[in-house]
């Protein structure tokens, strides 16, 4: 409590001196109010000129009282409420001042003021969709996620009604959840679309709960796209669906596979196990017979290692290599002069670079003639009699290119993405040509397991050329 | 006696037909082999009947799985396009496992299925029997 007199304080109480933090009363005495204050008030007016105005309002009214920022001995600003009243002594007039500190109140509002603030932040910056809707449905109050989420901004979608953004199949289903609000004050979660502001409709997951509002009934709600979800989901779904049928296939197909060469081993052996040789075949026959079943178990041998490599890559295992020093050029030669020899009806054409010729490298010989062997077979498979398949042989920069190139039924692009998938096969299985679809999956193993890699160039109804890129290295390297 | 039959084999399988062929020879036959069921004359003149005004063959004997066409569809066109041949002297041999739809359509053609690995012997038993049902030239 202070005694003001001629704009300056004439006296005052210990309170107020301790509120500034001063220790006697003289040092406040014949002190004018602005010159215990910092030089501006929080509204950005000079203190002198706002003090002046205070004392005169008080002196005009009789009274005045307002908020008013003083300073501590220490520097630091007190935030008081000012009452002033006009007191008429034998003195003259005078201004009884009472000061109360506000530091609390000021204090508590501005934390309360942040913590409106920090709320409001999460609500306009949370990732989820969020909306206070009215119980006729009308949109009171949405974040900027759930806007996005409708393709509106928020001032137009604040004069929507939820049933706008609802299409009409979820009728049913929308009864159904304000039915379980209305019973147990929440809703959800809860699946459904909105229609978007282009017209397409968005997949959201809803959650919500009733709040009251000043006696009003609200209905708040979280809202979060799963429209991505969704897609992924239904992905997933036909890859599954995809991968069944392929396993299907791939059964009949396997099936078909080892029961023809079967049907040849099986029907061979019937006619050498034939004690009357009822059908008269001569003994050279017979032998030529005997190979024939030979070939035909190798030919059931190399579907069963097939399957047994597929069943080691399935189970996450990678393709056992035994590298040895080798001239990629007398394996892929061999190979080739190879395949020449047991198909006659196309012309097979080789090209080694010079530069590949003497080149040395640490390969698995067994397994890269493996890779060889299925490339050709499906170049002749897929291309017509007579036609021509080249292989060439290069070196670029630190690696081997070996391409095989045919002028077959070539792919169309999105064949050429799956065809190093297992069970893919570039004919379907109503007119198979034959093989179980697994030779290239296999062949892309093996190549990625020797760092190298495995792509096919191919135009539909021209040809095809696949190509594998070994690194020239040693083991140590 | 037995009836000498003209018999043609479609089969991609080059040990399966040469099998087939020098039993079925053997057997006094007349035997030609195709790996492709195109060379069968429905395919000519594309969308008309079969030009051959008589069965070019007594026995059909078909794969299922070949390239280019099924061995049912195959059938199912030599019907739609007259073949002369007799349907249940027709076999188709498969090692594929066949769907509903598959088993439903061999019933409604007629023709013997043989499922590979197949006993050499029932063949050319069956082939006995088409013989049966061969008129003499």
């Amino acid at each position: 409590m202070l005694i003001i007199e001629n704009d300056e304080f004439v006296d005052c109480n210990f309170a107020a001196v301790s509120m500034l933090g001063y220790n006697q009363k003289e040092e406040l005495i014949n002190t004018s109010p602005f010159e215990l204050s910092p030089k501006f008030q929080p509204d950005g007016q000079s203190s002198f000129d706002k003090a002046n105005e205070m004392m005169r309002l008080a002196r005009e009214n009789g009274r005045h009282r307002f908020e008013w920022d003083h300073l501590r001995k220490d520097g630091s600003i007190i935030p008081v409420e000012v009452s002033l009243t006009v007191i008429e002594s034998v003195r003259g007039i005078q201004l009884h001042t009472v000061w109360r500190d506000n530091t609390e109140i000021i204090e508590r509002t501005n934390a309360l003021a942040n913590s409106e603030k920090n709320y409001r932040e999460l609500f306009e910056q949370s990732p989820i969709g969020l909306a206070l809707c009215a119980m006729d449905g009308s949109l009171v109050s949405i974040n900027t996620a759930y806007a996005k989420i409708i393709g509106y901004d928020i001032d137009e979608a604040l004069e929507l009604t939820y049933w706008e953004i609802t299409p009409e199949k979820y009728a049913a289903e929308e009864k159904s959840q304000l039915e379980k609000l209305e019973k147990e004050g929440r809703y959800g979660p809860y699946e459904k679309e909105y229609r978007h502001k282009d017209g397409h409709l968005v997949a959201v997951r809803l959650n919500g709960m009733i709040v009251v509002r000043n006696n009003q009934k609200y209905i708040w709600s979280s809202v979060e796209d799963i429209s991505s979800l969704k897609e992924a989901e239904e992905k997933a779904q036909q890859v599954l669906v995809r991968t069944d049928q392929m396993k299907t296939e791939f059964i009949s197909t396997a099936a078909h596979e080892l029961r023809t060469p079967l049907s040849a081993i099986m029907g061979f052996a019937e006619i050498l196990i034939d004690e009357n040789n009822q059908w008269g075949f001569s003994e050279e026959q017979k032998m030529d017979f005997i190979k024939d079943i030979y070939d035909r178990g190798d030919s059931l041998k190399g579907i069963i290692d097939d399957l047994l490599d597929i069943s080691r890559i399935e189970s996450g295992q990678s393709i056992d290599l035994k590298l040895e020093d080798t001239r990629i050029n007398n394996v892929v030669t061999k190979s080739v002069d190879l395949f020449k020899a047991q198909n006659m009806k196309h012309t097979i054409k080789l090209s080694v670079a010079e530069e590949v010729v003497t080149e040395s490298m640490k390969i698995d010989r067994h397994r890269i003639t493996q890779v060889l062997e299925n490339l050709l077979s499906n170049a002749v498979k897929y291309s017509p009699q007579g036609s021509t398949v080249s292989v060439t042989c290069k070196k670029i920069n630190h690696h081997v290119e070996v391409s095989i190139n045919d002028n077959g039924i070539g792919m169309a692009e999105g064949e050429t993405l799956r065809v190093f998938d297992k069970f893919y096969r570039a004919d379907s299985s109503a007119t198979a040509v034959g093989g179980l679809g697994l030779g290239m999956s296999i062949a892309k193993q093996i190549i990625e397991a020797h760092s190298g890699k495995i792509w096919v160039d191919s135009i539909k109804g021209k040809g095809s050329t696949f190509t594998f890129s070994l690194p020239v290295k040693t083991i140590d390297s | 006696m037995k009836k000498t039959l003209r018999i043609i084999i479609f089969e991609d399988d080059p040990s399966l037909t040469k099998l087939l062929f020098l039993t079925l020879t053997k057997e006094g036959h007349s035997v030609q082999t195709f790996n492709d069921p195109t060379a069968c004359p429905v395919y000519k003149d594309h969308g008309k009947e079969c030009p051959k005004d008589k069965a070019c063959a007594d026995v059909i004997i078909t794969d299922l799985m070949m390239p280019n066409m099924t061995g049912i569809d195959f059938l199912l066109l030599q019907r739609e396009r007259g073949c002369k041949a007799q349907e249940h002297n027709k076999a188709l041999i498969s090692g594929a496992a066949l769907t509903e739809e598959t088993k439903r359509t061999i019933n409604e053609l007629g023709c013997k299925f043989f499922k590979k690995p197949f006993k050499i012997s029932e063949l050319i038993a069956w082939v006995d029997e088409c013989a049966k049902r061969v008129q003499p030239f």
